[in-house]
């Protein structure tokens, strides 16, 4: 066996490795802004609507601002959280302290559809290796109804995703 | 006065518990035909790929037909199935029969929403209760697919990484008991 035999072996092996290539790691976007742009004005206005109060009351903690971006009834389908804008507060002042609000969502974004009355963030889940989804529904310029993709867990209730999300 | 005193700490502790409410489970809707349309007629027809891929290819298991919906280098972003389209034939043959193909998804659907390529289908997940065992609750599932020139040629979802995940049929375990 030639060394010439050895290189086609090694060539061949490693095209079997990368024709059954893995998972491919989600990846977010460098510059969130273009995930804002519509051609309709109000897909437009709901997804800027969701970007401020990410950056404001999930990532800066300012749950005193809740009432600029949530109505005071907020459907809530995560069931780690009540329902109700008072239980978003809540959640948001037991789990995280007030930081400046950033520029961007500091989460990593994939990507921010919408349509209808509906918004989606799709944001990369460093900790289980996939991606987690945030559907929201706007109602009159507010936000009234959040589903997500997050399991019953007493450990979720507490914690601070800006600081379990991104030192992974 | 005494009346007025208990009505008044009534409605102040009814006020109270309800903005308390745990949270509100997820519903799917009846009829997953009025999610489909859409102003824009390529968003109208993304959905109804995505719809019919799921009909043919998840639910009835299907896979002979993958190629009308997938590119052959589809990326996968779910971390227990490798990219490819021949990958996802070999996931969906290694984890449901062939069944009849159902004339809308049997999966509970909550919503099906397009923007640019981006088709996104939201779905209620019955989990097993960690805290009260043989119980089930419900939170939402998402699977998100980018379409290039009529094929699904990516897809995320929010499954971790999962041995078990490898190998269950959803037909069969995302049910309510």
């Amino acid at each position: 066996m030639g060394r010439g035999t050895c290189t086609i072996l090694g060539l061949l092996a490693f095209m079997a490795g990368t024709s059954g290539f893995a998972q491919v790691p989600p990846t977010a976007v460098s510059d969130q802004s273009p995930l804002l742009l519509s051609a309709d004005p109000k897909l437009a206005a709901n997804k800027r609507l969701v970007f401020d109060m990410v950056r404001t009351v999930l990532n800066a903690g300012r749950a005193g601002e809740a009432h600029r971006f949530v109505t005071p009834e907020y459907v809530q389908h995560n069931p780690n959280v009540t329902s109700g804008r008072q239980g978003l507060v809540d959640y948001i002042r037991r789990t995280r302290p007030e930081r400046p609000i950033p520029d961007q969502i500091t989460f990593p974004v994939i990507s921010i559809t919408a349509e209808g009355d509906l918004v989606i963030v799709a944001t990369v889940d460093r900790e289980n290796e996939t991606t987690h989804f945030d559907m929201f529904r706007i109602e009159n310029g507010l936000i009234a109804e959040h589903w997500d993709n997050v399991v019953r867990s007493r450990a979720a209730a507490t914690k601070d995703p800006n600081v379990t999300a991104t030192t992974r | 006065m005494r009346l007025t005193t208990t009505l008044c700490a009534l409605s102040l502790s009814l006020g109270l518990a309800i903005p308390a409410q745990a949270q509100i489970p997820p519903e799917p809707v009846k009829d997953q035909l009025p999610l489909l349309q859409s102003k824009d007629p390529k968003l109208a027809a993304n959905k109804k790929l995505v719809f019919d891929m799921y009909r043919e290819v998840v639910n009835a298991g299907r896979t002979a037909n993958a190629a009308k919906y997938f590119t052959e280098g589809y990326i996968q972003h779910n971390p227990n199935v490798t990219s490819g389209r021949k990958a996802l034939v070999d996931y969906i043959k290694a984890t449901r029969p062939e069944r009849p193909v159902p004339p809308q998804i049997t999966f509970p659907v909550i919503s099906i929403t397009a923007e640019g390529d981006f088709v996104t289908v939201a779905t209620v997940s019955y989990e097993d209760d960690p805290e009260k065992p043989g119980e089930k609750y419900v939170t939402t599932h998402f699977d998100m697919y980018r379409l290039e020139k009529g094929l699904i040629a990516e897809h995320w979802d929010n499954v971790g990484r999962s041995s078990a995940s490898k190998s269950k049929d959803p037909n069969v375990t995302n049910k309510p008991k």
